[in-house]
């Protein structure tokens, strides 16, 4: 895949938050993201110079409401001098808030209930100053947060890069809030590190767009077009939240590109990958691997099976000795999450 | 082919078509989108692997099912979480709904003695403390320090065991004499908070709370019916109010369509369902003023001196014409509304007259510290009111232990903050630092912000 040295990113993730609660997974799914957007195999392709990753630290408190605003007018004045600039990422995962339906507040690390109840990013003006000022053809931003209603809430503009001259043509967005108006956004235990043990926390929306982006929404070809993305992150940021036994998270996606004549494609992962089987010596079989459809992939008898070549999509294990069954969803690339049929 | 039968369970007041249906294949593509209105829905679908899924309530349903042929499926629809033991709740169970009934329908069911002069307690308030279930009822007392204040915080009687019936299955009722007037029940523990309520000359105020570690005031059900009348969990308004609370909890139009029909015909009798569907009304984006009118006007007969109902009139003043209403414009609240969203419109309306809301009085000191994640008017007060509380329970259990105080704050001075940050903005942008485009930025009463306005900020 070439590199795409016209796109640009702002990722934002924010687990300290020193005087209210903190975060486990905020910035491991921002450092997600990021992986994939420099990854130039099956990801975004951005040059590493042109993804600003600003994460947050208990001491000193950072990000700091300045340090944000310089991120983003690094990479105004670094699209500046760039003729071609195509697409931009905004990505944020942290707390959020909101007044009205039509907003919501990324919370930074120095946010509070008390004096601190500012300290974030008012979303609607930064999507605005980036739309509206920067020159890109496409816009995609991707608030992992909450939209819980806070009294007195609210959040601050950009402040460093305005509007001199509007852009004549502005460009499109592509919306995805993890979560509606006034619901809240979860994370939840995803695994744990290999060699410390430590258990490894992540949002379900982020954990939606990252199955989504490495092949859960691919298309023949390679890539997630947007209409992909949006079908796959309603239908799968509702039923990993539920998974976790959280309340119901349902993920409101705008999808706004449709002047483009070409879907935009995010990446190129290949739709398929390889399942992996454990059939347990207790079932002889013969086992059958069933489509979607319904059609039969592979059969046999107890041991690892390695099937290669198949789609995102709900597979059954069919013991035809006695008629039982497991469903499991595949998604094309999970190497950690091999099926066995016990 | 599939066929699809959405199952209404007993009693259920959800209808198909207050429920979405979406059928995505094995792949995860979308055969059928968002359809409502239907029991049954058919679709010619190939042999293989399907998902449903049925939303409503704010909840969801998923099934998985293979297609062999002619293939039905039943989904039942999702039934919405309630304080209120109302049937057809998931959270509603025979253990809970009789003591209800028995506590608000009995003529002598008060659990405490009049509050204040007798010759004035022409109202009642109940209020109804209860677990998820029994299986997780809590022993001791679930009022867990709840006190009914005045509007200054005067402590008014303890919603303890010394005053409410109390059951083993995790059921805890109080039932008083009282005037008709507004007060709080304040809960002093973490978070500290006052929930709104008024009481009606003649009418029973219900408070419905569950119990959750500590009660859940921001979840509560408010309902309003006649002394004597009680509460019966088969009330269909009773069930569409509380439809309402939720929707309004989550600014969505969840009374069920039917409901919304006979409000829309006049007939309803139940106040807080009246109430509930005016706003839930107000939040679409054409409100119909002459329907909002006809409530209004049916409201103020139901529950004359309701601030929500004088909240309402102005607005009615405000947006549909002066001379279509009965209310003088110049009407304010005398005392806070019981629903937030009454609390936010009088806020909206100070913007454009300061003196709808004065700093002073009561719903300009609670405006700065509401809380927004209630259906309810709920604030967190001042630190001095949990020690009020401390005091008041030590004068009812002398030797008590003091470990309910709250560990409580007042936002402190986000106010100036945030006025001041504000301004900042207004200032980089070399924009006049104006005291209603900030009232308006930040949800303040006007005269909240324009007195800090003018003393940091005028003529700069």
């Amino acid at each position: 895949m070439p590199i795409n040295r016209h796109d640009y990113a702002l990722v934002i993730g924010i687990d300290d938050y020193p005087q209210f609660r903190s975060l486990r997974g905020a910035k491991n799914d921002a450092e997600r993201f990021a992986d994939w957007l420099t990854d130039t195999a099956i990801g975004g392709g951005l040059p590493p110079a042109n993804c600003r990753l600003v994460l947050s630290a208990k001491a000193p408190v950072r990000p700091t409401f300045e340090e944000v605003n310089d991120a983003l007018k690094d990479l105004y004045d670094a699209s500046r001098a760039d003729h071609k600039r195509r697409r931009f990422y905004f990505y944020f995962a942290g707390h959020g808030q909101t007044g009205t339906a039509s907003e919501v507040n990324l919370c930074l690390a120095e946010w509070s209930m008390g004096a601190g109840l500012r300290i974030a990013l008012a979303y609607s003006e930064w999507e605005s100053t980036i739309v509206d000022c920067t020159g890109f053809e496409e816009v995609f931003f991707l608030l992992d947060c909450c939209r819980t209603r806070v009294h007195g809430g609210g959040g601050m503009p950009p402040l460093k890069v305005t509007c001199a001259k509007p852009q004549t043509q502005t460009g499109e967005t592509f919306v995805a809030y993890a979560t509606e108006f006034q619901n809240q956004s979860f994370e939840a235990e995803r695994g744990v590190q290999p060699g410390s043990g430590d258990p490894i926390y992540g949002g379900h929306f982020t954990e939606a767009l990252i199955m989504a982006l490495t092949g859960g929404a691919a298309t023949d070809g390679g890539g997630v077009r947007a209409p992909d993305l949006k079908r796959y992150m309603e239908q799968w940021t509702p039923r990993l939240a539920q998974e976790a036994t959280n309340p119901e998270q349902r993920a409101i996606i705008k999808n706004g590109l449709s002047s483009i004549p070409e879907d935009p494609v995010l990446g190129a992962a290949e739709p398929t990958g390889t399942l992996q089987v454990e059939i347990p010596g207790t079932r002889p079989g013969p086992i059958h691997l069933l489509a979607p459809d319904g059609s039969l992939v592979e059969k046999g008898g107890p041991g690892v099976w390695q099937v290669p070549g198949l789609r995102y999509g709900q597979y059954t294990l069919l013991d035809t000795a006695n008629g039982e069954e497991k469903v499991c969803h595949f998604q094309p690339r999970d190497p950690m999450r091999r099926s066995r049929f016990d | 082919m599939l066929t699809i039968r959405l199952q209404n369970p007993r009693n259920l007041l959800l209808n198909p078509e207050d429920v979405s249906l979406s059928l995505f294949d094995g792949y995860g593509r979308v055969i059928l989108d968002q359809c409502t209105g239907q029991y049954e829905t058919v679709a010619d679908v190939a042999t293989g692997l399907y998902t449903v899924r049925v939303e409503g309530a704010g909840r969801m349903i998923e099934r998985s099912m293979r297609v062999e042929g002619d293939t039905v499926i039943d989904v039942e629809i999702p039934k919405q979480f309630s304080p209120i033991p109302v049937r057809g709740a998931s959270s509603t169970h025979e253990y809970y709904e009789y003591p209800a009934a028995n506590l608000t329908q009995q003529f002598d069911g008060n659990t405490t003695g009049p509050i204040g002069e007798t010759s004035a307690a022409a109202a009642e308030l109940v209020v109804i403390i209860r677990a998820a279930n029994d299986r997780v009822a809590p022993d001791g007392d679930l009022g867990d320090g709840l006190l009914l204040t005045e509007l200054d915080g005067s402590p008014l009687r303890p919603i303890n065991l010394d005053h409410c019936h109390r059951e083993d299955n995790g059921f805890q009722g109080f039932r008083a004499r009282l005037a008709p007037g507004t007060y709080f029940l304040y809960y002093p523990g973490t978070p500290p908070r006052a929930l709104t309520v008024q009481t009606f000359d003649g009418r029973q105020t219900q408070v419905f709370v569950t119990f959750w570690g500590r009660p859940i005031l921001e979840e509560a059900g408010i309902l309003l019916p006649e002394i004597g009348e009680g509460f019966y969990s088969e009330d269909e308004e009773n069930r569409a109010a509380d439809f309402a609370i939720r929707g309004l909890l989550n600014n969505r139009d969840w009374l069920p369509k039917e409901v919304m029909r006979n409000l829309l015909d006049g007939k309803f009798r139940n106040p807080m369902l009246g109430l509930l569907g005016a706003f839930v009304l107000l939040q679409r984006e054409l409100p119909n003023w002459n329907l909002l009118a006809t409530v209004a006007g049916n409201l103020e007969n139901l529950i004359p001196g309701s601030n929500d109902v004088q909240v309402l009139v102005r607005i009615l003043a405000e947006e549909w014409g002066l001379a279509n209403s009965s209310a003088p414009a110049e009407l304010r609240p005398e005392a806070p509304p019981m629903l937030r969203a009454a609390a936010e419109h009088a806020i909206r309306i100070s913007w454009g007259d300061a003196d709808y809301i004065s700093a002073d009085g009561i719903l300009g000191r609670m405006a700065p510290s509401l809380y927004a994640d209630s259906a309810w008017n709920s604030w967190q007060p001042p630190a001095d009111w949990a020690r009020k509380g401390l005091n008041y329970k030590a004068l009812f259990s002398p030797g008590a232990a003091a470990s309910w105080e709250a560990e409580t704050s007042t936002p402190g001075d986000w106010i100036n903050e945030t006025v001041a940050a504000q301004a900042r903005v207004l200032q980089a942008r070399n924009e006049r630092v104006d005291a209603v485009a900030i009232a308006r930025q930040v949800g303040l009463p006007l005269s909240t912000v324009a007195a800090l306005v003018e003393q940091n900020f005028l003529g700069r």
